[in-house]
């Protein structure tokens, strides 16, 4: 009996934020999703320290190079700390092709936090500290080598970075603009929600990459890679936020005639009062549902554009700008591993999905 | 008709018309006429029943008196209770209604829906006085706590958010949040209607309590006869945004002037049924709004009816001590009140 | 006269993650031909439920786990049975041929069981065209007459109207419309008069009067409202927490009354009788916790006239027989007698 009643305790002197977390908590994927989430995130952050080779150094011995196999058992079956063989480039006579064949007898062990390319860690300080590696001259390429002998698996961590970076500063340059439009439109009404509505749906009309496109081409190709970087976030926001300012709007007209909002003006408040303490509160899990969401859209979308030629360029890596060198068949038929930036993009929208799905069906029973 | 003095709030031909528009340019093509001419009073501590059917306005009119909505016409007078003059709150500006919002309060019909469900009750009871700036600190405290006494909760309910708690439980919090400024008049829309019968009789039993207590008074707007009759002093009854009948409660229930009183009260079902007498079956529907029927809006469906009510409305007259019913023939009829029907509400 | 429809020990369970709720806890009464059986409970009190499990559309997570929902069937060679439709599947044929021929059921919200971009008409004939062979243009007549029977204005109009255009209280009808089309011998009305207004909720129980006594359906009338029961019950069931408080003819009920949940329900509602302005009796504390499974009395703790006595907790419910067609549940009563 007493187990009933500790329960219901709890439950009772729950505020809206613990409940919607326990019933988060009740879905694997959106578990499994919010920790990928703060793996890639953790990742990004700390991507100088995590890669064992900076992302432009080119190592010209190892061009097009496979991924690295990593052994625990050595030539003589042996059982060994993990370890990379030695290789050597050898042009194959017949094709023309190179290829890379293991050099018995070298092993290079992996080790940790050893010292290796510098860096400026988030441009503020210097180290060259890494988490794994191994000793010159051995090479340690777990994604292989893209065709200027650069290490794929670094990049791929630098690119995560950039594309992580975009989705969530693209998003929250959105979400003001669609929190504050969709206000305006929303708890105001009258001529200005006119005004802004029809401006919505001209921007609608458009479709997007064409549009993307038009913005990315009137950029001054001799821009330095910052300017760049900051404009396409721009861009992608300046076509992104009419979904949260609709959803903002929709969410204030409805909820500007509830009864408790009414209370409110009769017991006195004012519109600022009744605006952050009764009306925001009450949407603000969509809001971040929304936002979750649409993460991954603009990082798929900045992906797109910088694929074909039109985002980011090299020298900023992100993970669209990787895929670029993947785009001929060749590359593709000889030199898979040039596509595992795709995996990332995978894991990164699905991971953004998972969360965005979970959060939805936590909010959504206690939202009243 | 008591003199204007004595009346703490007193609304005179209060008129609220809805425009309906239509079309890409939003042209005005008609009215809804939801409340048209209204007037009745009620005097300090007393409790006024307001009842009617879905359409008859009676929402609006306490919507008005709270000043959510702005009258098309007519007057809304209130006296506020420090001794100065009367102030028509249909006239008033924005800006001066807030000073005077605290003297009138609403409780609402939806126990779900009139509480914040992000707001612990402790911040639901301290708004109006964080609002109004009244207390802080202790005396905010302090002040909380005997607000949420006095409907019969306790203190740790403080800590609790609305989905804590029960239907009841919910509406015993608005009307806690309804008495932190110690308003005059309290205007409950409904209050019971969403609720069980046991706790309908709760929350009745709280009201009047309450009511002893604080000497407030209550506009109860309600479609339950029998709760009406119950604990109003006196009733207005209203019939598609105009008054029928308006009477105290024992005059109206003996003897009804109005014949929609008369069939509204033979038509609440009763848990006698060795009482029920001759039920007077309406034909069709509550006239709509939109459409109202000339002359007196009832006359489609009366069954006394004569050509001269479908031509000219009827004016609202003193027929009895107190009693005043807007019909032409209620002189001549002769209509069966409870307790001769035995109606047994 | 046997009954044409018998529930015998009715139990269904809604599987929660929070646990079990015993929303019907061992039900069992009989309705026969042309009577009019009230059920009334407050919320919480399963008495929604018992009509849905008869039609089999208990929303999941319910289910039926005992007990048996028996319809007589009277064949054409002169036999008949009784047919359980607790075992049927609840989606499969002959359930689904039962339902809208022999039981149908009418809601509080009318609006809500109407399709909204459908005629009127086009979802009354439905019912017809499913369960028998009619052309199209008998199906139409049918309806057409139908919905004059219910009281509908310019019926041969209205079919081809939608919902929306009408009333609360003409789609109410346009409802019984469609749910008596059919002729079932069960008609389960499931709070209809709720929403709707005094005056015209008078009109809607006249009907459902004048069309029992034509179509000589039996009704099972679930409400809230002890008044709206007593008018139109032959019998009335009274349901607190999943079980069968007290079961009685209309007036037998209502004028002397043994559970004591029925006397506080009746003592709590404001009569001709009640001094006006006083206090109302109420039933101080509030239902049991909906996952515990409660051996003894539900109303044990909130009972007035109980004096504390352990056989109200301990021992186990069981409806008793206390005169012709009255039964009770209450241990302390059965003693007495």
């Amino acid at each position: 009996m007493t187990q009933v009643r500790q329960k219901e305790d709890k439950y009772l002197n729950a505020s809206t934020r613990q409940l919607v977390w326990w019933g988060y908590k009740k879905h694997l994927l959106a578990m499994v999703g919010l920790v990928a989430i703060l793996g890639l995130y953790l990742t990004a952050m700390f991507c100088e320290f995590l890669a064992p080779y900076d992302k432009d150094i080119r190592h010209f011995d190892f061009i097009y190079s496979p991924p690295s196999k990593i052994r625990i058992i050595d030539e003589l079956g042996g059982l060994q700390r993990p370890f990379v063989m030695g290789r050597d480039m050898v042009m194959d006579m017949e094709t023309q092709a190179m290829r890379y064949e293991e050099v018995s007898g070298i092993r290079y062990p992996i080790r940790f936090l050893l010292r290796g390319d510098p860096y400026v860690f988030w441009g503020l300080w210097k180290s060259d500290l890494h988490l794994f590696g191994v000793d010159a001259p051995g090479k340690i390429f777990i994604f292989g080598t893209d065709r200027m002998g650069r290490d794929m698996f670094s990049r791929c961590l630098y690119g995560s970075r950039i594309s992580l970076s975009i989705g969530m500063l693209g998003v929250l340059l959105s979400l003001v603009l669609g929190l504050v439009l969709g206000g305006v439109s929303g708890y105001f009404g009258g001529w200005s929600d006119g005004i802004i509505q029809r401006t919505i749906e001209v921007i609608r009309c458009f479709p997007s990459i064409p549009l993307w496109m038009g913005l990315s081409a009137a950029m001054p190709p001799h821009w330095p890679a910052m300017k760049v970087y900051f404009t396409i976030t721009i861009i992608l926001s300046l076509v992104g936020w009419t979904d949260l300012a609709r959803m903002v709007r929709g969410k204030l007209m409805s909820l500007r005639n509830e009864e408790f909002v009414l209370a409110a003006r009769f017991a006195g408040a004012g519109h600022a009062r009744i605006i952050f303490r009764h009306l925001l509160p009450s949407f603000t899990s969509h809001i971040i549902v929304t936002v979750t969401l649409a993460i991954p859209g603009m990082i798929l979308a900045e992906t797109a554009l910088s694929f074909l030629g039109i985002g980011l360029r090299p020298p900023i890596t992100s993970l669209g700008v990787l895929l670029k060198e993947a785009q001929n068949i060749t590359t593709i038929a000889l030199y898979p591993w040039l596509l595992i930036p795709v995996l990332f993009v995978i894991a990164i929208v699905l991971s953004f999905n998972f969360v965005g799905d979970g959060l939805r069906d936590a909010v959504d029973p206690y939202s009243r | 008709m008591v003199s204007d003095s004595e009346l703490l709030l007193e609304v005179t031909d209060l008129k609220k018309y809805f425009p309906v528009q239509k079309g890409v340019f939003r042209k005005v093509v008609g009215h809804i006429k939801a409340v048209d001419g209204v007037s009745f009073g009620i005097k300090e501590g007393e409790t006024l029943g307001l009842v009617g059917e879905s359409g008859c306005g009676k929402t609006t009119v306490g919507r008005m008196i709270m000043g959510a909505y702005r009258p098309t016409g007519g007057s809304i007078w209130f006296q506020p209770p420090n001794g100065a003059t009367r102030v028509d709150l249909a006239a008033i500006e924005p800006s001066k209604m807030k000073p005077l919002r605290r003297h009138i309060q609403m409780v609402f019909q939806d126990p779900f829906a009139s509480l914040n469900p992000r707001m612990t009750v402790r911040e639901i009871l301290a708004e109006p006085l964080v609002v109004n700036r009244i207390a802080r600190g202790r005396d905010l405290e302090d002040r909380v706590r005997s607000l949420i006494d006095l409907v019969g909760l306790k203190v740790q309910h403080l800590n609790r958010y609305p989905h804590a708690f029960s239907g009841g439980q919910r509406q015993r919090i608005s009307i806690a949040r309804a008495l932190a400024l110690y308003p005059r008049l309290l205007v409950a829309d409904e209050p019971t209607s969403a609720l069980d019968v046991s706790v309908q009789a709760q929350i009745v039993n709280l009201a009047l309590e309450i009511q002893e207590q604080l000497g407030l008074a209550y506009l109860f707007i309600s479609h339950d006869l029998g709760l009406i009759r119950h604990i109003s002093q006196r009733i207005v009854l209203m019939y598609v945004g105009r008054v029928v009948e308006y009477a105290p409660a024992q005059s109206l229930f003996d003897r009804p002037r109005h014949p929609y009183t008369e069939a509204l009260m033979s038509n609440v079902p009763s848990t006698r049924p060795e009482l029920v007498g001759r039920k007077i079956i309406l034909k069709g529907d509550p006239a709509d709004p939109m459409n109202v029927p000339s002359g007196c809006p009832f006359h489609p469906r009366c069954l006394y009816a004569q050509q001269l009510c479908s031509q000219v409305v009827p004016p609202l007259l003193e027929v009895d001590a107190g009693h005043l019913v807007a019909c032409h023939f209620s002189g001549s009829l002769n209509l069966t009140g409870c307790d001769a029907l035995g109606c047994a509400i | 006269m046997p009954p044409i429809l018998t529930v015998e020990n009715l139990r269904v369970h809604f599987f929660l993650d929070e646990g079990v709720v015993r929303a019907v806890d061992d039900v069992s009464f009989s309705v026969e031909a042309g009577k009019t059986l009230g059920i009334v409970g407050e919320s919480g009190s399963g008495k929604s439920v018992i009509g849905q499990s008869i039609l089999r559309i208990i929303p999941s997570p319910g289910r039926i786990v005992n007990g048996k929902i028996l319809l007589r069937i009277e064949e054409e060679n002169g036999s008949s049975g009784n047919l359980d439709l607790v075992p049927l599947a609840p989606h499969g044929r002959l359930v689904r041929s039962i339902r809208g021929r022999d039981l149908t059921m009418i809601f509080q919200e009318p609006m809500n069981s109407f399709s909204p971009v459908h005629t009127i008409g086009s979802q009354i004939m439905e019912a017809l065209r499913i369960h028998s062979d009619v052309s199209a243009a008998e199906a139409r007549n049918r309806a057409i007459e139908m919905l004059g029977r219910v009281g509908i204005p310019s019926p041969e109009n209205r079919i081809d109207g939608y919902p929306h255009q009408l009333s609360g209280g003409m789609r109410q009808r346009a409802m019984i419309a469609m749910a008596l089309i059919c002729n079932p011998r069960i008609l389960i009305a499931d709070e209809p008069t709720t929403a709707l207004d005094v005056t015209i909720q008078a009109q809607i129980l006249e009907l459902l009067k004048e069309l029992q006594q034509e179509f000589g359906m039996a009704i099972l009338f679930v409400s809230h409202n002890l008044g709206v029961i007593s008018e139109i019950s032959d019998d009335v069931l009274v349901v607190y927490f999943g079980r069968v408080m007290e079961h009685a003819p209309v007036d037998v009920l209502f004028n002397e009354p043994l559970h004591p949940y029925t006397k506080a329900l009746l003592r709590s509602v404001p009569g001709i009788d009640t001094p006006v302005r006083s206090h109302l009796a109420t039933i101080e504390g509030t239902l049991p916790d909906p996952y515990a499974d409660i051996v003894g009395c539900p109303f044990f703790g909130r009972c007035t006239e109980c004096g504390g006595e352990t056989i109200c907790r301990d021992d186990p419910y069981e409806l008793t027989k206390v005169a012709d067609r009255h039964y009770v549940a209450c241990p302390r009563m059965c003693i007495k007698t």
